[in-house]
């Protein structure tokens, strides 16, 4: 018994001398001879499609510049299963063992967040390219996203569709980001002294397809517009199709998850119209043209691929600028000019967030296409 | 080093999280799919109080623990009427309820954007921030959660637990209450599920629904069945190897085109082979 109290007492004692240990720092600004970049985001699981486009990003990025300052980059892709532990972990794995300054990911919001006190604690900068909770804008100094907050989307669909002074129905399904996003509508409506307007809001099962039920409470309601926050762009789709066959002359809005091939395939002909409000590319930008000429098709969208892409580029060229050391691309990152990138223009603000403005797209013969 | 420590500690939790529903499951036979919900009242419980009443740690602790044990007594009372499957159907079904009670009370968890900001426990004014000195505090959590569970299952009372397991209806020709030996032993699990959250939401400073979805409670099913059910080390060895194997698989070098695919393939497999080659978990004493 006595051993083992003493074992005991030893390990402890051993770890807090290890605690006590200052961690070492990286302080010079010279680039090592490999520049050694992670990425956190999902690989597999129901988001794994949009992980695995903005994986193909980054690697597109950095095959067309493997070198940083004449150093070779290598870029270390971990699965962060788009949930908080397994990102944590993962970006832990890559402070501690791989020994990155820096770290484009999450992808998920909860990735994001739960990595973000590992990256602090170590001084390391976070990228993200996809993160959408308004939480993130929080996170901490080293933490940034070129991405837009589901919070600035939320407000410009309200907006738009409170301008077409509509009754409007929301139907959400039962997964973390449709509900957050329906609870930033319904908070922008009661900001707007709209709350009246809302006249119908329910929220229905994970992956369901038979909405006619709902759809049926929504005509009842007489709401001219449906807000589709769903999960999935087959949902939506089925949602669509049953709203035409169920005769409701009704708008329906949506966001990211409606513009994919498998919207317009469930749809069928009642995707015309659909409006999605959403973080997009800009078109008029010369550079994206470029990019999804290059690029392979995404599963999701392209402006997936395209936020990535700039959030590698981003990264890169703050190396060059100030050296792989995580404190000083924070510093460079707060002061940097605006960078014109592929899907948007860079320049992030206190806060480390890149306010860009949410677009509108229109359904037009099978794509979404911006709203003239 | 970090990462180590890091990887010990979520062993650790896991570690407390699988002796407590093997001391439901294994020991009592009540194969419970709801797990994950007192493991988010706990989580939830830490979270709020600290973050937003400004609750001590140890304070927080307890009134997780104490509304996961009172949540886990009162459901168990409809839920514990059931059998086998019937059970097993409708503990799934209130893992659903606990997940959507998680993400749709917006106003006390904050919904899906979750609650982070979760301050590293302060014990008598001493912090526990650092991760060697977490690893610590999870290590005395998981020893008092062993002992004491090691203590009731060796007790005539764990004697009875098991008797339940074998054959409820023998049990109670014996003269003893099932109903009330189950019901108290789900609560009692409950409990250290509920302490097992509070640990993770202060290790992670960060929560959300997704973390207590009914996936986890599968995970740890399978944790438990890995280590071995009715063993109380072979919990903590299923908690180290639930976690371990997946983070082992991130050193292997798969082409990065395949890197998350073949990750998961390979550990599914690895549970596979590990599953039919000891049928019965690890160092299990009991089969399902």
């Amino acid at each position: 018994m006595l051993k083992k109290f003493a074992f005991i007492t030893l390990f402890f004692a051993s770890l807090v001398l290890v605690g006590c240990a200052r961690s070492q720092e990286v302080t010079t600004s010279e680039l090592p001879d490999v520049i050694k970049i992670g990425w956190v985001g999902p690989l597999t699981g129901g988001l794994g499609g949009v992980g695995q486009d903005a994986k193909a990003a980054v690697e597109f990025y950095f095959t067309e510049h493997p070198m940083i300052g004449g150093k070779q980059v290598e870029v270390i892709y971990e699965d962060g299963k788009c949930n908080g532990a397994d990102a944590a972990a993962a970006t832990q794995k890559l402070i501690t063992v791989d020994g990155v300054q820096a770290i484009l990911g999450g992808a998920c919001s909860g990735e994001t967040l739960a990595s973000a006190p590992i990256a602090e604690q170590n001084k390391v900068v976070m990228i993200s390219s996809l993160s959408s909770s308004p939480e993130v804008t929080t996170a901490g100094d080293y933490i940034f996203r070129n991405y837009i907050s589901d919070d600035q989307v939320a407000k410009t669909m309200v907006n738009y569709m409170l301008s077409r002074n509509e009754k409007i129905a929301v139907l959400s399904e039962q997964t973390d980001f449709a509900q957050g996003f329906t609870h930033a509508i319904v908070k922008h409506m009661e900001a707007a002294g709209a709350s009246d307007k809302l006249v119908l809001n329910e929220s229905f099962g994970v992956d369901n397809t038979d909405f006619r039920t709902l759809l049926t409470k929504v005509k009842e309601a007489g709401a001219g517009a449906l807000v589709s926050m769903v999960q999935t762009p087959v949902s939506g789709g089925f949602m669509a199709r049953q709203a035409k066959e169920l005769g409701l002359d009704i708008q329906i809005y949506g966001t990211d998850t409606l513009p994919a091939p498998d919207f317009f395939d469930t749809a069928k002909d009642a995707a015309e119209g659909a409006i999605a409000v959403l973080a997009s590319e800009d078109l008029s930008r010369g550079r994206f043209a470029d990019f999804k000429a290059s690029i392979e098709a995404p599963q999701s969208t392209y402006a997936i691929s395209a936020f990535a892409y700039d959030a590698a580029e981003v990264l890169a060229r703050a190396i060059e600028k100030v050296g792989y050391n995580g404190n000083a691309i924070k510093d460079y990152f707060y002061t940097m000019p605006t960078f014109n990138g592929v899907a948007s223009d860079v320049k992030f603000d206190v806060n480390g967030d890149n306010n860009i403005q949410a677009a509108v797209k229109v359904a037009r013969d099978g794509e979404f296409v911006f709203e003239k | 080093m970090d990462y180590i420590l890091h990887l010990a500690i979520t062993m650790s939790i896991w570690g407390i999280l699988t002796l407590s529903l093997n001391y439901v499951a294994g020991f009592t036979g009540i194969i419970s799919l709801s797990h994950a919900t007192f493991y988010g009242i706990g989580a939830y419980s830490t979270a709020i109080l600290t973050v937003k009443y400004g609750f001590s740690f140890l304070l927080s602790v307890a009134i997780g623990m104490f509304l996961a044990a009172v949540i886990a007594y009162i459901v168990s009372i409809p839920l514990l009427k059931l059998q086998e499957d019937a059970f097993i159907l409708v503990s799934f079904g209130f893992a659903i309820i606990g997940y959507h009670v998680l993400l749709n009370w917006q106003s006390i968890t904050n919904g899906a954007l979750g609650i982070k900001g979760i301050k590293a426990p302060v014990i008598f004014g001493f912090s526990f921030s650092g991760k060697p000195l977490f690893l610590c505090l999870v290590l005395v959590a998981l020893i008092c959660t062993y002992f004491i569970l090691h203590r009731i299952v060796k007790s005539p009372y764990g004697t009875i637990m098991k008797n339940i397991r074998e054959n409820s209806i023998v049990a109670s020709v014996n003269g003893h209450d099932v109903t009330a030996y189950k019901r108290s032993v789900y609560t009692v699990g409950a409990l250290f599920a509920a302490l097992a959250g509070s640990l993770m939401a202060t290790f992670l400073m960060f929560i959300e629904p997704k973390s207590f979805e009914l996936m986890i409670s599968v995970f740890i099913l399978i944790a438990l069945i890995l280590g071995g059910m009715g063993n109380l080390k072979g919990s903590i060895l299923g908690a180290v190897f639930i976690i371990l194997i997946p983070e082992i698989l991130r050193f292997v070098g798969f082409p990065n085109t395949i890197i998350g695919e073949m990750q998961q393939i390979t550990y599914g497999l690895i549970l596979v082979l590990l599953m039919i080659l000891r049928p019965q978990g690890l160092l299990g004493e009991y089969k399902i």
